[in-house]
C-alpha cells in the first residue's frame, strides 16, 4: 500500500513569549508592563503544504513569524525551521525561509525595485548572473514589469506590497513566510497574488500565510491554526474546522444602529437560549452605522422570533437577516468570540 | 568555502547609489571641507592678531610653527577617523528607523559583513573628503610640499592602520547607539569629548595627566599624532615603536570588544522585541 507520509517543516513546541515593555510615566519615569505574547504554542507545518495562521490583532501572529523567522528568541519552547533550531542554528533557517513581513517600510524608497532586489539577493550570496536571471524571472512571475526600474518612493501601497513578495522569493528558499500578503492590493491583484501562491505551492514550496481575509484563507490554505491571546485555539483543514462546529448554524443580521444601542440589543441577543456566540463589527455609510451582527447558534429557527423582538422593540432598522451555512469566519467567533475581518 | 565578499559589495554599492540621490548631500560634502579649512585661520587672526604671530605663539608650544597645516591634519584625520568610528552606528540607526534593518537581519549576513561594508563606504567618501580639505589647505596656505614628501605618504600609513581598530570602536558604538537609541545626543556628547580629549587643534601634552591617560586609549590620538609627527619631525607619542605596538594591540583589542558588545546588544533586541523600536 503506498503511504503519503507529512514531513515537518516547521514544528513548533511550546513556545512561550513575554514581552516587558517600558510606559513613560513622567519625564524621566517609566512603569514596566510585562506583556504575555505567547503562552505555550505548538504546531507543525509540512512540507509543501499552504498554512495559514488566522487571529485577530494583537493575538501573537507576528511575535510567532519572528521566533520561526529567527527576528525574534523565544522565552521558553523550541521551533524548527526547514531541520534547524532558531535559537541556535539562526543563520541556516535564515537561509532557508523567504520572508514578506506587513508594511511598506521593507523596502529602501531611493532605490529602484530592480536595485532593491538586486541588494537583498546580494545579502543571501545569490551568484550575480543567478541573481540577475531569477529577478527576471520573478519580475515576470508577479507581473511587475511595468515599475520594477522606477523609484520605490514612486510606487503605490500596493505595488510596495508586490516588491515585497518579490523580495521574499529572491533568495528561492524551500519556506516561504507571508505576513497579510493580499492586505494593500485591488481585488483584482489580490486574485492574483492568490494565484501566484498557489503555483509557488505547485512547485513545492511551503507556504506560512497569515491574513484577515476568510476567504482567502479557506480557498488558499491546506490547514489553518487559530490563534487568540497567545494560543492556538483550533488547528486542522478548513473542512475539519468547520466539522468542529458541526450541527450549529449562523445567522447574520445587518442592522442600521448606533453604537451604545448595538451593545445593549447584542448583550440581549447573547442571553436567548441556544445562542452560543455573538460578534458584530460597524461600518459607516451615507445612511449611518451599519452594524454586522453574527451569531453562532444550535437551531436558527428557534432564536429568529426572540432576535427579531429585541431588534424590533430597539427600533432598529434592519437591512438584512439570514440564517447560513456556518463558514471558517464562524468557527473563528466560535472559538475567539471575535469577527476577523 | 570560498570566501564571498559580495554582501560586503552590496552594503556599499546600496550606500553609495542613496547618497548619489541626494544631490545636496554631495555639494554639502564639498563645501564642508574648504569652509572648516578657513577656520583655523580667521581664528588665528582673530585671537594674535596676525598669522606671523600666530605661528610664533604656537610654535613654542606645538614645535611647529605651520599651526594652519598642522590643524589641517588634526582635523582631517580625525573627521576621517570619526566618520569611520560613527557611521556604522548612525546607518544601523537609520536602517533602525526606516524599518530596512529588520529585513537586512532576516537575512543570513554576517556581522563584520555588515560592519566591512559600512565602513567601505565611509572610507570611500571621508577619503575623497580627506583629501579635499587636505589639499584645499595646502593650496591656500602654501602648504602643498607636505603633501607631496615621502613623510606625508608614511603619515597616511599610520592612518590606514589606525582603522583596524576604529572599526571594533566602532562596532562598540554601534551597539550603544542600537541599545539606548539616542544617538544624536550621544553622537553630539562624545564628538565634543573627542574633539577635546583627541589633540585635534592642539598636542595632547597640554592636557591634564588623567586627561591624557584616557586619550591613548583611544587610537584616533595616536593616528593623529603621529601622523603629524612624521610630517613635522615632532615627537611621537610614546616613540615610534611602541605608538606602533599600542596601535596593533588596538588593532585586535577594540575589534574583540566591540564584536562582543554588539552581539550582546543584538541578543538583546532579539530578545526583547526591539528590532524594530527607535
Amino acid at each position: 500500500m503506498k503511504t503519503t507520509e507529512h514531513h515537518a517543516v516547521i514544528i513548533a513546541e511550546n513556545l512561550k513569549k513575554i514581552y516587558e515593555t517600558k510606559v513613560p510615566i513622567g519625564l524621566f519615569r517609566r512603569k514596566k508592563k510585562r506583556v504575555i505574547a505567547l503562552k505555550g504554542v505548538s504546531f507543525s507545518v509540512n512540507e509543501g503544504e499552504i498554512f495559514g495562521l488566522l487571529g485577530p490583532n494583537g493575538a501573537g501572529k507576528t511575535t510567532l513569524i519572528k521566533i520561526l523567522t529567527t527576528l525574534l528568541l523565544p522565552d521558553a519552547g523550541r521551533a524548527i525551521v526547514n531541520g534547524f533550531d532558531v535559537v541556535k542554528q539562526p543563520e541556516e533557517v535564515r537561509k532557508s525561509v523567504g520572508v514578506m513581513l506587513m508594511g511598506e517600510r521593507a523596502l529602501y524608497w531611493k532605490l529602484t525595485g530592480r536595485e532593491n532586489l538586486e541588494f537583498f539577493g546580494s545579502l543571501y550570496k545569490v551568484p550575480k548572473d543567478i541573481l540577475k536571471k531569477r529577478i527576471n524571472e520573478i519580475v515576470e512571475f508577479l507581473g511587475i514589469q511595468e515599475f520594477i526600474d522606477r523609484l520605490v518612493e514612486t510606487y503605490s501601497s500596493g505595488q510596495k506590497v508586490l516588491l515585497a513578495f518579490a523580495k521574499a522569493l529572491i533568495n528561492d528558499a524551500p519556506i516561504i513566510f507571508l505576513d497579510e500578503p493580499t492586505v494593500a492590493l485591488d481585488p483584482r491583484r489580490a486574485i492574483e497574488v492568490r494565484q501566484k501562491i498557489k503555483k509557488l505551492k505547485e512547485e513545492g514550496k511551503t507556504i506560512f500565510l497569515t491574513t484577515h481575509i476568510m476567504q482567502e484563507a479557506e480557498e488558499l490554505c491546506d490547514r489553518v491554526a487559530i490563534i487568540d491571546e497567545g494560543r492556538i485555539v483550533a488547528i486542522g483543514t478548513p473542512d475539519e474546522l468547520k466539522r468542529t462546529i458541526k450541527g450549529k448554524s449562523a445567522v447574520e443580521v445587518d442592522i442600521v444602529c448606533s453604537n451604545p444601542k448595538t451593545i445593549t440589543i447584542t448583550e440581549k441577543i447573547q442571553q436567548i437560549d441556544g445562542v452560543h456566540k455573538i460578534a458584530w463589527d460597524v461600518t459607516s455609510s451615507e445612511k449611518g452605522e451599519i452594524v454586522r451582527i453574527r451569531v453562532i447558534c444550535d437551531n436558527p429557527r428557534e432564536i429568529l422570533p426572540p432576535m427579531m423582538e429585541i431588534l424590533l422593540n430597539n427600533g432598529v432598522k434592519i437591512h438584512y437577516i439570514k440564517p447560513e451555512e456556518p463558514t471558517l469566519e464562524d468557527v473563528f467567533l466560535y472559538y475567539t468570540g471575535k469577527l476577523l475581518a | 568555502m570560498k570566501w564571498n565578499p559580495e554582501p560586503i559589495l552590496a552594503i556599499f554599492k546600496m550606500r553609495l547609489k542613496v547618497y548619489s540621490r541626494y544631490p545636496g548631500w554631495i555639494i554639502l560634502d564639498i563645501i564642508a571641507p574648504i569652509i572648516f579649512s578657513v577656520i583655523p585661520f580667521l581664528f588665528a587672526v582673530g585671537i594674535a592678531g596676525s598669522l606671523e604671530r600666530a605661528a610664533e605663539i604656537f610654535g613654542n608650544y606645538a614645535g611647529t610653527r605651520e599651526f594652519l597645516f598642522y590643524i589641517a591634519i588634526g582635523s582631517a584625520v580625525w573627521g576621517f577617523s570619526t566618520g569611520i568610528t560613527w557611521d556604522f552606528g548612525m546607518w544601523l540607526y537609520e536602517e533602525l528607523e526606516t524599518g530596512t534593518l529588520e529585513q537586512i537581519l532576516l537575512t543570513p549576513v554576517k556581522v563584520y559583513e555588515l560592519l566591512l561594508g559600512a565602513i567601505l563606504y565611509t572610507s570611500f567618501i571621508s577619503t575623497i573628503n580627506f583629501f579635499l580639505s587636505i589639499t584645499i589647505i595646502a593650496i591656500l596656505f602654501n602648504c602643498l610640499h607636505y603633501v607631496l614628501s615621502i613623510d606625508f605618504v608614511l603619515a597616511l600609513l599610520v592612518v590606514v592602520l589606525g582603522i583596524i581598530p576604529l572599526m571594533g570602536l566602532a562596532l562598540f558604538f554601534g551597539a550603544l547607539v542600537l541599545k539606548l537609541k539616542e544617538p544624536w545626543a550621544f553622537f553630539n556628547f562624545l564628538t565634543a569629548f573627542m574633539v577635546f580629549i583627541c589633540g585635534v587643534f592642539y598636542p595632547i601634552t597640554i592636557l591634564p595627566p588623567i586627561a591624557r591617560a584616557i586619550a591613548v586609549v583611544i587610537p584616533i590620538t595616536i593616528a593623529i599624532a603621529d601622523a603629524r609627527a612624521i610630517i613635522f619631525h615632532l615627537n611621537f607619542i610614546f616613540n615610534p615603536k611602541i605608538d606602533l605596538i599600542l596601535l596593533i594591540v588596538y588593532a585586535f583589542l577594540w575589534p574583540l570588544l566591540g564584536m562582543h558588545m554588539y552581539k550582546r546588544v543584538e541578543k538583546e533586541l532579539r530578545q526583547r522585541g526591539e528590532i524594530t523600536v527607535f
